[in-house]
């Protein structure tokens, strides 16, 4: 999407009248790239389709805090990401009041999962970026899968470019620990 | 890319090994737009956190603790007030007795403090003189 295009799609975003046609629009043009985030955050498709649901639900009920301070995308994926790390926290809370079965292993999960097409090494590799703290684990998979600048990620995160960065390489060298210690 | 990054790649690839139901992406955005009240009844009906409409015990609550409170002072107060009207009124009755065994006591306790000194009658007048 152009410049011009997000700006004529803001302008009809702020009239009540034509603010729900272009709202449609946004989902169009977003929501694919908004799911693959979310998805590789929560992992499940049901969880992320959950998650992006709010996250549009939101976005619409929040429109008018929106004040184009940032570009659309930059807006959507801020909370995108917040809505998946928040459902995270939720799941993990959740499974350690209810289940003492936390030790059954993202890797396993995958594999049986019809919507994972990845082989074991593949599994293995979500699993390690899952026991990432969250900061380490959004900036990877914004870096490793969408090739995202640490420029536009700082404008998301809210957070230096050196602090990403550095996140980043930390990621990067805890995830070659777990698979050096598996070998 | 560091080394580290290098072996990453070769290892697992870029590739998303991720799938979604077929015609998933087809359908989201009338999905998206059919859960999407409209504006203006937004702030009723769309639940923003975990915002359940409160009970209306919930929402008497405030209330509630205002009066348990009211409750436990007065109860307080009454206790503490018919405590001391019965302190004052044993009092009352005791006061008269009192009196009248006063100097009774007296004379007790300076036996008994005589006694406890190993002072005898003779001291004591002797002691009284010099001072």
């Amino acid at each position: 999407m152009t410049k011009q295009d997000e700006q004529l799609l803001m302008e009809q975003l702020s009239d009540p009248t034509k603010q729900r046609k272009a709202f449609e629009q946004v989902v169009r043009e977003y929501g694919e790239q908004l799911y693959w985030q979310i998805r590789r955050l929560v992992l499940i498709h049901e969880d992320a389709d959950d998650v992006l649901q709010n996250v549009f639900i939101k976005a619409w009920s929040h429109l008018d805090d929106f004040h184009q301070e940032s570009r659309l995308s930059t807006w959507l994926y801020r909370i995108a990401v917040n809505e998946s790390l928040d459902f995270l926290r939720k799941q993990k809370n959740s499974t350690m009041i209810h289940t003492d079965d936390v030790e059954s292993g993202v890797a396993n999960m995958l594999v049986a999962d019809n919507y994972f097409d990845g082989d074991e090494t593949q599994a293995l590799l979500q699993e390690a970026i899952d026991q990432l703290p969250d900061v380490q684990r959004t900036v990877f998979t914004l870096r490793y899968y969408d090739e995202m600048k640490y420029s536009e990620m700082s404008r998301i995160l809210k957070t230096s470019e050196g602090s990403l960065k550095a996140s980043y390489h930390i990621a990067v060298k805890k995830i070659s620990e777990f698979f050096n210690h598996r070998d | 890319m560091n080394y580290e990054e290098k072996e990453m790649q070769v290892r697992f690839g870029k590739e998303n090994p991720f799938r979604v139901p077929e015609g998933y992406f087809d359908q989201l955005a009338d999905r998206v737009m059919a859960q999407l009240p409209e504006r203006d009844q937004q702030a009723e009906q769309i639940p923003l956190s975990n915002h359940r409409p409160k009970s209306r015990l919930v929402a008497l609550r405030p209330w509630l603790y205002a009066a348990a409170c009211t409750i436990a002072v007065v109860v307080m107060g009454i206790t503490f007030y018919s405590h001391e009207t019965a302190e004052e009124q044993s009092l009352a009755s005791t006061s008269i007795t009192n009196t009248n065994t006063n100097a009774n006591t007296e004379s007790q306790y300076i036996d008994d403090a005589a006694d406890y000194a190993m002072l005898d009658n003779a001291e004591i007048y002797a002691y009284l003189a010099e001072n």
